[in-house]
């Protein structure tokens, strides 16, 4: 009996300690969270590099998805499934680690959601394989409306262009388009004598293979890379330089002449003077920083508008749906809010609709798989 | 004597050959990737390399296991007899334990891991303890599974929000 | 001068100071459970701190590294499992010294150096940072594939006797990292299909298998043997547990092992796992005492754990100052500092210098935390010793299901967990170490990932360009022949010790 006790003691002194620190958790924020895993996200900001751009939309949305927006009351009626949702505890799923922009703005709009829904929202990483793996292991998911899967556009669309996976957005219904990222820009060195992504292409073509471009194979980098050298005629030296903190550490120290790099990541050093951004590989200046040119003024194909997005398992019925996406409507629709996404994205709210959510996408993915032939 | 170990050269050296003939084996089906940005060195060069060198080493050992057998056998030692299921049974904690966590994992989805870990840890207990003290056991390994079970199970679930499998408890809307 | 205050004043908050203790305290906890890691709990609560204060939530997040890192020498010296990836090394010595009754003596030491490295490395981080920033930034692809090859030449000199089975040990982990998306180009490889081994094995996962379970194994072979359940008695501790003459003694090597610790740190994408070991190994070979590393002597303790300590501050200088994440943990460190719009960088002693001297005095406050709690812990830690095994064993494995789930939630991971158990196991039978495998495991991505770029390289960039590289391979290959000539030496020293006893004893 002396054992057990001894046994018990040194239990308890392992779970008090933890859950103490689980007790502490709960007071600060509604969605703790979770793990991830390490080595792969080493740099969150890589998750920012997605890329997407237009084209063909090989399948149309199933019927169900296309809801009418402004007939909330038929879409309702269909189902009737909304009708005591919610009343349980919901999960969203985070494709991509914590620290990311991806968790980030997940974890701020589940705070916002579980105000607006009065159940918990509780959020957790599912990492690896720049979000496939969580979306892979939730498509099929419980669709009784409790499980969400928070991801971003390029991920979901990038990974079906570079065959990462075999199923694209409508392999979910799409909840919300919630937010855009403050994007990728185009750096080189700031002694470096290009000052416009026109004048380094040009300078690429009379040198061809003697400029460096530091690029990450198989992300949404990859995918612009791909589009600067097949469809702006770029004969740049393509290195692979990894994810953005490697890249970043690849053009510091002089390894390669540009890359492309997250806009919060390369600020600093803009600011600094020791880079300098050629141009935003979104379709448009990012609300909050408008005084910059778009890689799509050169390339008419360059974009990629990284969205972040919620999604849910396929099969989950149309009413639910529509009722989170009201809700989402609603959260986002605040003063706060607003505040959370000038301050992290330089961006104003973009919040979408379900039927505008799947037509966004929709674009965005005809844009993608018009380059499957050159990735 | 040194020598008398040979076995211990020799058993794993020809496992480990085999699996790296088996590893190179599967290599070639890797598919390479020549898009932009391709590395002259692809995707299937350091496992090539990772392969040979570990068919090497294990050819390495193997040889020299059967060189201290033949010296072994010169200085008049007997041959050692294999007797792999004395052994296991020799080591049954051992196989248990091993049989005992295989359950474990394997069922957890199913069965969730409240059930599994109480189940689990009470069997592991009277595995780790001596026959003859397994009287004594009962009660405290009854304790501590349906403790560690329970504990576990809400602190990371509830307050950590590991996702541990929840099972058939489900059904209590946990 | 203001930032200054500003840091401090933002520390010392009451608030600040609780979130810290608290920080440590869940750091040591997940550090000390094998299974759980630092990573992890910065993980797990990154999220928490989105909602407090910049200063309040990097605070946090650096007690949660700092404890959970030193919380890892608990488990490795008193069972024999390290608690995280960083403290591998000191089960080397840890072990053999709770053996002979002095695991108050063991953590002891533990403790100190843990906080003497940290500190270390918090002063080279305050006084060297931009400086250790420029060398940082000379590592390309040349550097880290040299690097990768030097530090894999350490298994050698980490084997000992039987160099051919160190090598198939480290090759094995290597090849196990082959498994999952292909660096660089992100192609499938050896994953059968499976979508949920496309990330690979996890280092945690890796980490319980060759050390938790098989050490649960070991225990299960002599359960029959053993008498005695509660094990050993003689664990009692006078004062701290070491001497002051003791503690001066280990000064150099400690300094050595912290600044191996801080180099490392500085480098991104290697961590403590690789620096405890490679600090043990330099430890052990330029020691006097070299023969009795891995007997029970406190030096082989003060190299690992100052070095893994020493890691810390190594890996926040390229974080803080670069913006270039060296680990997982640093990595969730970026993200939760992002989250407060600090951008490390550049300009971020200009822009949130307040911010930066608050992590400085949040380390320092958190390290002196560290020493206390586990200093006061360690009559308690120690009693774990006096817990039946046949108790304490089972339930360490159900937490190691849970590390294992926890990594990347999924129940995948366990099976793994069980695989890398097996393996292991069969390993130890056939008296191949295992420990080298994690060094190859950790070093072979950065090895491939490495090569294969200079291979792009190669044609524009020759390596002559590159004397860091050439240095490194040069050490290489030195460090080569200096461990297969030691390792001969020691082998006839061992064979000749042997002959003798078994002279000694005559033939069985």
């Amino acid at each position: 009996m002396k054992k057990l006790l001894a046994l018990l003691l040194a239990l308890a002194m392992v779970f008090a300690l933890t859950a103490c620190g689980g007790g502490s958790k709960t007071e600060p924020t509604p969605a703790p969270a979770e793990e991830e895993a390490p080595a792969e996200d080493a740099a969150p900001a890589e998750e920012e590099a997605p890329a997407e751009d237009a084209a063909p939309a090989e399948e149309e949305a199933p019927a169900e998805e296309e809801e009418p927006a402004d007939e909330p009351e038929e879409a309702a009626e269909d189902d009737g499934a909304a009708a005591d949702w919610p009343k349980k505890t919901i999960n969203v799923y985070i494709t991509h680690g914590a620290g990311g922009d991806t968790d980030y703005m997940a974890r701020q709009l589940s705070t916002a959601l579980e105000g607006e829904l009065g159940v918990s929202v509780v959020c957790s990483n599912v990492t690896g394989s720049n979000g496939a793996t969580c979306m892979q292991q939730y498509k099929d998911g419980d669709t009784d409306g409790y499980t969400f899967i928070a991801t971003n556009s390029a991920a979901l669309n990038g990974n079906e262009a570079t065959a990462m996976v075999d199923f694209g957005y409508n392999a979910f219904e799409p909840v919300a388009v919630y937010g855009m990222q403050s994007g990728e820009n185009i750096v080189v060195p700031a002694d470096s004598p290009y000052n416009s992504l026109q004048e380094l292409i040009d300078a690429t073509k009379e040198n061809p293979g003697q400029i460096k471009f530091g690029m990450s194979t198989g992300g949404g980098v990859y995918i612009m890379s791909c589009v600067m050298a097949n469809l702006g005629g770029a004969e740049f030296n393509m290195i692979d330089a990894g994810d953005a903190a490697t890249r970043l550490t690849a053009l510091l120290g002089g390894e390669i002449d540009a890359t492309s790099l997250p806009y919060s990541t390369a600020a600093d050093y803009i600011e600094n003077g020791q880079m300098k951004s050629l141009c935003t590989c979104l379709s448009k200046a990012p609300d909050l920083i408008p005084d910059q040119p778009s890689a799509s003024e050169v390339i008419p194909e360059m974009i990629v508008d990284t969205e972040y997005v919620l999604l849910a398992p396929k099969g989950t019925p149309a009413s639910i749906v529509k009722a989170m996406n009201d809700a989402i409507l609603k959260v986002t629709a605040t003063d706060e809010w607003k505040t959370i996404v000038n301050d992290y994205c330089f961006q104003n709210p973009y919040v979408l609709n379900v039927e505008d959510t799947i037509a966004n996408l929709d674009g965005q993915r005809e844009l993608f798989m018009s380059y499957v032939d050159f990735l | 004597m040194k020598n008398k170990q040979y076995k211990l050269d020799i058993a794993p050296g020809v496992v480990l050959a085999l699996f790296s003939i088996l590893y190179l084996a599967r290599v070639p089906s890797i598919q390479e990737f020549t898009g932009l940005g391709s590395t002259p060195l692809t995707n299937r060069f350091v496992p090539y390399l990772w392969g040979s060198v570990l068919l090497l080493l294990s050819l390495w050992i193997t040889v020299r296991g059967l060189r201290k057998r033949k010296r072994y056998l010169a200085e008049g030692g007997k041959p050692q007899k294999t007797d792999i299921l004395g052994a296991l049974k020799e080591r049954w904690e051992v196989v248990a334990s091993f049989v005992a966590l295989a359950l474990y994992v394997g069922f957890m989805d199913l069965l969730g891991f409240v059930i599994t870990t109480i189940v689990y840890v009470f069997v592991q207990i009277l595995i780790l303890t001596p026959k003859e003290k397994w009287k004594k056991t009962y009660l405290p390994a009854v304790i501590v599974s349906v403790v560690s079970g329970i504990l576990l199970f809400y602190v990371f679930r509830y307050l950590l929000n590991v996702l541990l499998p929840v099972g058939l408890l489900s059904v209590f809307g946990l | 001068m203001s930032a200054i205050m500003q840091g401090l004043t933002a520390v010392i908050q009451p608030m600040t100071i609780v979130l810290v203790a608290i920080g440590v305290a869940v750091g040591i906890v997940f550090g000390s459970i094998p299974g759980l890691t630092a990573t992890m709990a910065i993980v797990m609560f990154l999220p928490v701190t989105y909602s407090m204060t910049a200063s309040e939530g990097i605070s946090m997040l650096m007690a949660l590294y700092i404890g959970g890192i030193s919380g890892g020498l608990i488990s490795a010296i008193l069972l024999n499992i390290p608690g995280t990836p960083s403290s591998v090394a000191t089960c080397f010595d840890g072990k053999p010294l709770a053996d002979k009754g002095q695991a108050g003596k063991a953590l002891a030491v533990g403790v100190i150096f843990s906080f003497l490295g940290t500190i270390i490395g918090i002063g080279l981080l305050v006084v060297l940072a931009p400086v250790l920033c420029d060398f940082a930034l000379k590592f390309q692809a040349y550097e880290y594939c040299a690097l990768a090859v030097f530090s894999l030449s350490m298994v050698i000199a980490l084997t000992g006797r039987d160099m051919p089975k160190g090598l198939i040990s480290a090759v094995m982990g290597a090849l196990l990292a082959t498994v999952g998306l292909a660096p660089i180009d992100s192609r499938p490889r050896f994953t059968f299909g499976l979508y949920q081994l496309n990330n690979g094995f996890a280092l945690v996962v890796l980490l319980i298998g060759l050390f938790a379970i098989s050490e649960v194994m070991k225990y299960a072979e002599t359960v029959r043997q053993k008498q005695d359940f509660t094990i050993r008695e003689n664990v009692k501790i006078k004062g701290v547990g070491i001497t002051f003459k003791e503690f001066i003694g280990q000064i150099p090597n400690a300094i050595v092992s912290a600044l191996i610790g801080v180099g490392i740190g500085i480098l991104p994408g290697i961590g403590g796992g690789v620096s405890c070991m490679i600090s043990y190994t330099v430890s052990k070979n330029t020691s006097k005492r070299r023969d009795l590393y891995g007997t029970g002597i406190i030096d082989g303790v003060v190299a690992s754990e100052t070095a893994n300590n020493g890691t810390i501050g190594g890996a926040m200088i390229p974080l803080l100052s670069l913006g270039i994440p060296g680990d997982a943990a640093t990595a969730m460190l970026l993200g939760g500092l992002q989250v407060h719009n600090v951008a490390p960088g550049p300009l971020i002693y200009q822009k949130s210098g307040d911010v930066v001297y608050a992590i400085f005095f949040a380390m320092v406050l958190a390290a002196i935390f560290m020493m206390l709690f586990m200093l006061l812990g360690m009559r308690f830690f120690v009693t774990v010793l006096k817990v039946p095994k046949n108790f304490l064993l089972p339930v360490v494995v159900v937490l190691c299901a849970i590390g294992a789930i926890g990594n990347a939630n999924m129940l995948f991971d366990t099976y793994t967990m069980v695989a890398f158990g097996l393996m292991s196991y069969l390993l130890i039978k056939s008296k191949i170490p295992t420990v080298p495998m994690i060094l190859g495991f950790i070093l072979g991505p950065t090895f491939e990932q490495n090569l294969r770029r200079v291979s792009q390289l190669a044609s524009s960039d020759p390596f002559w360009h590159h004397p860091i590289f050439c240095v490194l391979i040069a050490a290489t290959v030195l460090v080569v022949i200096f461990s297969v000539r030691a390792n001969i030496k020691d082998a006839k020293r061992a064979e000749a010790k042997e002959a003798a006893e078994l002279a000694e004893n005559g033939e069985q």
